[in-house]
């Protein structure tokens, strides 16, 4: 029986998840910029039917497959099969800097906080007011962000980005049921009614470096608004 | 031999639940457990031969001189009578009174945590014949055993007495019960189960024996004196063989998980919701844990197999108190646990204690901040006790912490411990205020009510609670 504390959260090792799908045309240089940050490197692919998962073992990096239901469930088996107590997760379409990592990592290794969001309010998009569905995209998150910050008073300035750092039990506590991109703001409802401490620290947001975006505005705001609405009322 | 065994009354009508390390007024949400250890003490002594009367005094309302008045008719050969630090007073008294009216025959045995360490004064009263040191109930049996072949009593191991020149004896430690499966299934025909009730909805619940013993050196907990330090459990069959005579005999569906830490070999527990399951035992029941046993599986399988309330022993939201008191956990532990369970669909109870040593105005309200932030149902706030046996108890000696040696002043909602820092009764103060702070929050009302009331007499049931949970606080 193993009766003694855990070690202080300042060693606490790294791994980063990269969730794919056909992202033959960044994947290579995302997984070149994060290697040097990451003690443990893993892309979960959602059933890419183009060269991802080639080129990443080309680069010698560990691949695995998801159940193909979408970004939430590669996120969520990410946190089960990680060997370390953190977990990044970046995208692998070019959008994030990989060179932010470390600024994730510091306030969970600091103690101050349990999940680090990078926001793209305080470290600027690409995107922003891009184009009209852009728009609806940026006001639909914003509003995401005032409810949240009301209903658990905190103040967060981006919940929706998908680039991370979680502590793996922290995350795995919250036993996440959303498969979609819903997965990120469930993550911050139930870690926030469980008192985890969630932050944000700025991280510039890139326009996509190639492939197609997954997330398509017109077909998912309802998704949203209901997977928001559901946990307002959630029991505590 | 004709053996009584018995839970006194209090002299002044407090009820006292009285079970193993668990010594408390009728808990806070005014409930009292089935007393286990007695029902399963009369179930092995009953199937060896004897004849066995059990009276749990508190539960069935009879008072002093009801109890003296029937006992009289009963005439014990033995008396055993279950005791605890509180009570012990009003234990001795009875055992004075018990020995008065029966003209000296009757002999007087306690069993409890407190005798078995505090035996040497005890056994000066004139009304006290043994001490049992340790797991009662095999020792029971040997020395009723022994008292009726008049053997020798220094060959039955766990007793302290003092022999004809007023020499005090204590035999050889009695090793604990290893195959815990010998022990019988308490049979609940002893007593009146619905005097035994849960808190909210008012259905009659038992305690079921899982396991025994803890490993972890806690400074403020006395279990290992009943039970030692190492773990023994029953297996899954006998388990559920209980569960079912429970249903099938009694009518009863909802159980306590009885064991100081419930998930300590995590493959039995999850062997045993499995057979639940199998069984197609369809049972409500609560269990405790340690923080730092829980995981998801786990904690699923659980509210499948039918349990719907965990507690946890959280202790204090400081870390340096945390690692003073040697718990062996951390906040973000306690964290992750509440969490998992909550998510898994269970109801959480955490159990907090203010009042250690090093405790200051601010490390309370780090456990007050602390516990706020964590995802609770319920909350129970306690001094710390420095029960004889516990660490505490030989630090508060050798510190000149304690306030009173009355040891009916040795209860959860009294802190008997001055320190330089902080006083007993601005330990008391504060736990009274955040009890009240917690339970009086607008939010916490309505989601008790929401969670634990299904119908209108679920709702009758919890208002006839309310006076008795203002007194407990
Ligand atoms: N494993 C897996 N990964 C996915 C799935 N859908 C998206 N991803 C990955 O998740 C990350 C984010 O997806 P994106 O399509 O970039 O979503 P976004 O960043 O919100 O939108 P844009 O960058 O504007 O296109 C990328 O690395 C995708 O490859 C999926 O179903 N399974
Ligand atoms: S973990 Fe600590 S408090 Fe719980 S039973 Fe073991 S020693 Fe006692
Ligand atoms: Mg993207």
């Amino acid at each position: 029986m193993d009766l003694t504390v855990k070690d202080s959260r300042i060693n606490w090792k790294v791994t980063v998840i990269v969730p794919t799908l056909d992202e033959e045309e960044t994947i290579a240089e995302v997984l070149e910029q994060v290697k040097p940050y990451a003690d443990e490197l893993i892309v979960i692919d959602g059933k890419s039917e183009d060269r991802t998962k080639l080129i990443a073992n080309e680069a010698g990096v560990k691949v695995v497959t998801d159940n193909g239901m979408g970004k939430g469930s590669a996120i969520r088996l990410g946190l089960q099969i990680a060997s370390n107590p953190i977990v990044v997760f970046i995208d692998a379409d070019g959008s994030h800097e990989a060179s932010d990592i470390p600024k994730l990592l510091a306030p969970i290794r600091q103690n101050q906080a349990d999940i680090v969001i990078g926001s793209r309010m305080t470290g600027g998009s690409d995107e922003l007011f891009y184009d009209a569905a852009e728009l609806i995209r940026l006001t639909g998150s914003m509003l995401i962000n005032l409810t949240i910050n009301y209903r658990w008073n905190v103040r967060l300035s981006d919940t929706q980005n998908g680039y991370r750092a979680v502590v793996r039990d922290a995350g795995l506590a919250l036993n996440m049921v959303e498969n979609s991109t819903t997965i990120e703001q469930e993550m911050v409802m139930k870690a926030l009614t469980c008192g985890y401490r969630v932050a944000n620290v700025p991280s510039h947001e890139y326009r996509r470096k190639g492939g197609k975006s997954k997330v398509i505005v017109s077909k998912v705001w309802v998704k949203y608004l209901l997977n928001v609405i559901r946990h307002l009322v959630r029991q505590t | 031999m004709n053996i009584l065994i018995l839970n006194p009354p209090q002299r002044d009508n407090i009820i006292m639940v009285k079970e193993g390390r668990c010594m408390q007024r009728k808990g806070a949400w005014g409930y009292i457990m089935s007393p286990i250890t007695i029902v399963t003490m009369g179930t092995l002594l009953r199937n060896n031969g004897h004849i066995v009367t059990i009276k749990d005094c508190p539960a069935s309302g009879t008072s002093f001189s009801e109890m003296l008045a029937s006992i009289a008719l009963i005439a014990p050969d033995i008396v055993y009578i279950n005791t605890s630090t509180p009570t012990i007073d009003d234990d001795i008294y009875a055992a004075k009174c018990i020995k008065k009216q029966n003209n000296h025959s009757a002999i007087i045995v306690l069993f409890g945590i407190h005798p078995s360490c505090q035996y040497p004064t005890l056994l000066t009263e004139n009304c006290v014949d043994f001490c049992i040191i340790g797991e009662p109930e095999y020792t029971a049996l040997d020395l009723a055993a022994s008292i009726k072949l008049k053997s020798n009593l220094n060959s039955v191991a766990g007793i302290a007495f003092l022999d004809n020149s007023e020499k005090l004896v204590v035999t050889t430690a009695r090793e604990p019960i290893i195959n815990m499966d010998n022990l019988p299934m308490p049979d609940w025909s002893f007593i009146d189960t619905g005097n035994y009730r849960l808190p909210l909805n008012n259905e009659k619940f038992l305690l079921v024996n899982t396991n025994r013993g803890c490993p972890y050196r806690c400074t403020f907990c006395n279990a290992y004196v009943y039970y030692g330090r190492t773990p023994r459990r029953r297996s899954v069959a006998t388990i559920i063989q209980e569960l079912k005579n429970n249903v099938e005999l009694f009518g009863i569906t909802n159980f306590m998980f009885w064991a100081e830490e419930f998930i300590l070999d995590k493959k039995f527990v999850l062997e045993l919701c499995h057979a639940i399951i199998n069984a197609g035992l369809s049972i409500k029941w609560v269990c405790n844990s340690r923080v730092d046993a829980v995981d998801p599986e786990t904690m699923t399988a659980i509210r499948r197999a039918g349990c719907w309330n965990i507690a946890f022993g959280i202790e204090s939201g400081n870390q340096s108190i945390l690692n003073m008191i040697n718990k062996k956990i951390t906040l973000d532990q306690i964290r992750h646990a509440v969490s998992i369970a909550k998510n898994a669909g269970l109801q959480v109870t955490g159990h907090v204690i203010i009042g250690f040593p090093n405790e200051t105005r601010e490390t309370i309200s780090n456990t007050e901040q602390f516990v706020k932030s964590l995802a609770l149902d319920f909350v129970q706030y306690y001094c710390a006790i420095p029960y004889p046996g516990t660490q505490l108890y030989t630090d508060a000696i050798n510190n000149n912490w304690l306030t009173t040696t009355d040891w009916r002043q040795f209860e959860h909602n009294i802190s008997v411990l001055n320190y330089p820092q902080i006083k007993a009764k601005e330990i008391m103060k504060i736990r009274r205020q955040l009890m009240l702070k917690w339970y009086l929050s607008p939010k916490k009302v309505i989601n008790t009510l929401i969670n634990n009331i299904s119908q209108p007499s679920d709702l009758f049931a919890f208002i006839s609670k309310i006076p008795g949970f203002l007194r407990w606080i």
